[in-house]
């Protein structure tokens, strides 16, 4: 058995179960996603934070794509528009930032998504507000830093591929009296994080987040595709690893 | 057609039945009305209203509440149902033309009419109050109405006197006239106002025959046109006026019996007001100061919160600061570590050593600089003792940056370095690995779709031979990327990695799957290449200082373990609690 | 008619992509092709991100926002860099001292600011989320990780003690293995979903 027919036997398997699952959950079935206490106090915060006017962050990382983390900033595109709904972008207060000008383009074009088919800029002026602060993580650092001149602050999510500066944004906000909401997909971030961030995912757990916020079956779809897939892989390598032991392998 | 009209409803009969369909009524009395006939006006009033070029509306709508009769086409206004002075007053507004046809409910009324005096009753009554609306040359007519109004009411009222004295035995007067002893308040008002006393009136001059200038309807009738103005009551009480429960007497009472009920008069002095006393329960009075409060709580200006960043006091905060710098000052002066570390050289450092001293002469290395412009001091540090062996080694350095910086940092790094002048250097540029695809790199296909002076991405890495391949990473990811994509390229050549103390550990197994032919991460092991390899830097004396700082750092987080959870639970998250 | 023309095309580049992977000798060709539009399009992406950097803060001084003059700090050093590099060229020394000057001290402060704040997080973590089993195994496994990391234990290659170090050394690779593991399976149900057309994060609905 080589590594290309592994790769076949996992993609083939993953695209099957997706595609039966999805179609799956569409008739009304629901799969019980693990719960998480973050969904819950990202959405009270958005709440107070759009009646008291203040202003609300997204950071989409600094990779559109990454060699160790393949699909963390697919994923965090794929996620914004479960942060992008009308009530919170209509005020204008809330921005998109990050260091990958691939990821800009791509926020940019989600979060203007209304203006196609008929929709006019002059029909609606506020939008979620894309930026791009700097190109390398420290640069990014010093332009939100900088960015940050409002008191208070209101909620800062952060999706994608980022490194440990991300601990300098969030005690920057927290400082301000905001809320920090964190999907820490590298090591690097996690660990620097964790010790800080109360509502934080780690891991294969920030795959979770848009279901979790805005359930729908297609998400759960994946996560039963992915839990599926997890339990076969522990199962492989647990039997792998016992007949390594005993010669067989 | 001749039908049979019902005196008790007015309801049409054919002729032949004996009782009414409606009521009930024998209709044996009743002769055949032909309904062809023009009927006289009820004296000569209502066609005098209906050729009358104002509107009745009031009349008509009271006509239709009586006899349920469609309302006429062509009534313009809307009377409210129910009010009968309202309905008068629109009438006077304006009437439209009467229509050529008599509609049915008026040739019934009519027919009615004619065989009862007043069998019409209310209609009567709102006729005449509609007339009064009219133009002068029709008070005679006015006058009339009111008359038979008054006349009728005068009427009935000695009747049920009369009933009820004779059931009491108390004299009565004549019929049709109220007894002396007993005069109706509202008659003496309006007589007191007019002027006239009532007490010895003979109500016989009230009778159609007496109206005259002096009558009672006379003045109503010049009340309505203006030549008589009403005048207030006076101040003064009515003599009669006395407390309640007293005799009823002659003169002015405030305590009447009329028909069994006792009446009571509330007499209202002009200029003075009764307050009404408004009662508020405690619970009604705690809701409003709590609506009062929060209307005033958010209509408060607010000053702008301050941030100030809770925290141990100053003095603290100054202790620490200073104990920090100085240990820190004093591990930097106080001279380079002299222990013997040969020993303690890990394998990857032996197998870095060990290819560095087999170099070739002039041999032709590749650079990958990997690393940002905040890890130049550490990885100054670290790289220079293997880059120092490496350049007695070499002739030519190929560099490949894939950081904004990387050129830069890579010259300033070699310039640092002796024998630096005597070697060739070969800039490849950028080369953002980290953006592009696993198969770019390490593909090794022959472009045989591509289009004519297009750049050539994927083959844009250097060609040729090399010796070995040097990594300067900072991050995991990175050194993850160009160990994996070279490894797939340039399988033969021997790749070794400089790394920061983040991405060392993480990347040990690359060593162990011999992917790596070497690997020196962070400063500690950088401290043992430059002991080992004999080369004179500043690691020797920054490692004292590093140490120092690492200490420091661990007996913080200790000192914190028992000393600052002891507000376990109190810093919630400020902005949990507050918007959660 | 856009959008299907974008999701088309989504799905035949990722599938090709993914076919060149089993298929190599007979989709070589195409795959370099497509390669090389990446990395070109990923290029000017690139090129994009810093024209709207600099758009961001045109807008912010044109409309004369709060931080207006950090903006014209940043577009001056933007233009003048820009100038010199065009003129000096990169390996000009003066070039260098003008960039490095800069960077590397702004660079490291933050990275040092950064060694503080994680040295008071550390020292808030059990403040933050009170004695657990993995708080306490997080702060304990980092001052052993800093006291091997400073060499303060000391052992003889081979022994007992060299192994236990070695064992405790490999531990962090291990959850790290795991995370990864987890992390590359939700990277591959993102891609498969991007190629069944679940999910268009190009902006399509």
């Amino acid at each position: 058995m080589t590594l290309r027919m592994v790769g076949w036997v996992v993609i083939g398997l993953a695209a099957g179960l997706l595609g039966f699952l999805t179609i799956f959950l569409k008739r009304g079935r629901h799969y019980p996603i693990r719960t998480h206490q973050i969904a819950r106090l990202f959405s009270s915060s958005q709440e107070a934070s759009i009646e008291r006017g203040l202003p609300r962050q997204i950071v989409l990382g600094h990779q559109l794509w990454s060699y160790s983390y393949p699909g963390l900033g697919l994923w965090a595109i794929g996620a914004l528009p479960v942060f992008l709904t009308p009530e919170a972008s209509a005020d204008g207060l809330l921005s998109v930032l990050t260091a990958d000008g691939a990821l800009a383009i791509m926020a940019r074009q989600v979060a203007e998504q209304t203006y196609h088919d008929g929709y006019s800029p002059f029909l609606s002026q506020t939008c979620a507000q894309i930026r791009l602060p700097g190109l390398t993580p420290l640069a990014f650092t010093a332009g939100f830093l900088s960015g940050i001149t409002r008191q208070p602050y209101g909620t800062l999510s952060l999706l994608g591929a980022y490194g440990p500066e991300s601990l300098l944004w969030v005690d920057a906000v927290q400082r301000r009296d905001g809320m920090a909401m964190a999907a820490a997909g590298t090591l690097a971030g996690q660990a620097a994080l964790y010790a800080y961030v109360q509502n934080i995912l780690i891991g294969e757990s920030i795959f979770m987040l848009p279901n979790l916020i805005k359930p729908g079956y297609s998400s759960q779809a994946s996560l039963l595709t992915e839990d599926i897939l997890r339990i076969i892989l522990i199962a492989s390598l647990i039997i792998g690893t016992m007949l390594k032991v005993l010669g067989v392998l | 057609m001749a039908v049979l009209i019902c005196p008790e409803c007015g309801a049409e009969n054919t002729p032949g039945d004996e009782y009414c369909w409606s009521c009930r009524r024998a209709l044996t009395d009743v002769e055949p009305v032909n309904d062809a006939v023009q009927d006289e006006p009820l004296g000569g009033h209502l066609d005098e209203l209906l050729n009358s070029e104002e509107d009745l509306p009031g009349l008509l709508h009271a006509l239709r509440q009586d006899g349920n009769i469609d309302g006429e086409q062509g009534d313009a206004e809307d009377v409210q149902s129910g009010e009968f002075h309202d309905s008068l007053g629109q009438a006077s507004s304006g009437q439209s033309g009467r229509e050529e046809e008599i509609p049915e409910w008026l040739r019934r009324i009519r027919q009615r009419a004619k065989q009862e005096k007043d069998s019409i009753g209310e209609v009567t009554q709102k006729i005449s109050a509609a007339q009064e609306s009219l133009a002068d040359e029709k008070r005679s007519s006015q006058h009339e109405s009111y008359a038979d109004w008054i006349e009728r009411l005068h009427q009935d009222f000695s009747q049920e006197q009369v009933a009820k004295d004779s059931a009491e035995g108390a004299p009565t007067g004549k019929a049709g006239q109220l007894p002396q002893t007993e005069d109706p308040e509202w008659l003496a008002k309006i007589l007191k106002v007019h002027g006239k006393s009532v007490e010895k009136q003979d109500l016989d001059s009230l009778s159609t025959e007496r109206l005259g200038g002096n009558s009672l309807l006379q003045w109503l009738v010049d009340l309505e046109s203006g030549k008589e103005k009403l005048e207030p009551l006076s101040e003064e009480e009515p003599p009669a006026a006395k407390q309640s429960g007293d005799a009823v007497g002659e003169g002015d009472q405030n305590e009447r019996t009329v028909d069994g009920d006792t009446t009571q008069e509330i007499r209202i002095k002009k200029g003075t007001s009764v307050k009404p006393v408004l009662s508020i329960s405690r619970k009604e009075q705690l809701e409003a100061d709590l609506i009062s409060a929060t209307i005033v709580d958010e209509t408060a200006p607010r000053a702008m919160r301050k941030f100030e960043k809770p925290g141990s006091p100053w003095v603290i905060r100054a202790a620490v600061t200073v104990i920090l710098i100085t240990a820190l000052s004093l591990s930097l002066f106080s001279g380079a570590s002299t222990s013997n570390l040969s020993g303690s050289l890990k394998p990857q450092h032996r197998a870095l050593i060990t290819w560095l001293e087999q170099l070739p002469a002039e041999s032709r290395l590749l650079l990958v600089v990997d690393y940002h412009a905040g890890f130049e001091a550490e990885m100054a540090l670290i790289a220079q003792p293997v880059l120092s062996k490496a350049v007695q080694a070499s002739s030519e350095f190929v560099i490949l940056s894939s950081t904004e910086s990387g050129v830069l940092l890579v010259d300033r790094l070699l310039q640092d370095i002796d024998g630096f002048e005597t070697l060739v250097v070969s800039n490849a540029g950028y080369f953002p690995a980290s953006n592009f695809a696993a198969f770019g790199l390490g593909a090794g296909i022959d472009p045989s779709w591509r289009f004519v002076h297009a750049p050539d991405a994927v083959n844009g890495l250097p060609q040729g031979d090399f010796e070995g391949i040097l990594v300067l990473s900072d991050s995991y990811d990175g050194a993850k990327t160009w160990i994996e994509q070279l490894y797939a390229q340039f399988s033969e050549v021997t790749i070794n990695l400089i790394t920061t103390a983040q991405a060392g550990p993480l990347l040990l197994p690359y060593y162990e799957s011999h992917q790596l032919g070497g690997l020196v991460s962070g400063l500690s092991e950088a401290r043992q290449m430059t002991a080992y390899l004999n080369v004179e830097n500043s690691t020797s004396h920054l490692w004292e200082a590093y140490r120092t700082g690492v200490l420091m750092m661990i007996i913080v987080i200790v000192l914190g373990l028992f000393f600052m959870s002891d507000h376990e639970g109190q810093e919630t998250d400020r902005s949990k609690g507050e918007k959660a | 008619m856009k959008k299907n023309l974008s999701v088309a095309m989504a799905v035949i580049i990722g599938v090709i992509v993914l076919a060149g992977y089993f298929f190599r000798d007979q989709l070589g060709p195409v795959l370099t092709l497509i390669i090389d539009w990446g990395i070109l399009l990923v290029s000017v992406l690139g090129l994009l991100g810093i024209g709207y950097l600099i758009k961001s803060h045109i807008t912010k001084l044109i409309k004369k926002e709060k931080g207006a003059f950090n903006s014209v700090v940043v577009l001056l050093a933007f233009i003048s860099v820009l100038v010199a590099g065009l003129i000096l060229s990169t390996e000009n020394d003066i070039f260098q001292k003008l960039i490095l000057t800069v960077q590397i001290p702004v660079e490291a402060s933050l990275l040092g600011v950064l060694a503080v704040t994680l040295m008071i997080t550390s020292l808030r973590l059990l403040r933050t989320r009170g004695w657990t089993l993995m708080s306490v195994g997080f702060l304990v496994s980092a001052v052993i990780s800093m006291l091997v990391d400073v060499a303060f234990f000391q052992t003889e290659p081979g022994s007992p003690a060299d192994e236990i170090l070695k064992f405790w050394s490999n531990l962090p690779l291990i959850g790290a293995r795991g995370i990864l593991l987890g992390m590359a399976l939700g990277g591959l149900l993102v891609g498969l979903r991007v190629l069944l057309t679940i999910d268009r994060p190009y902006g399509e609905d």
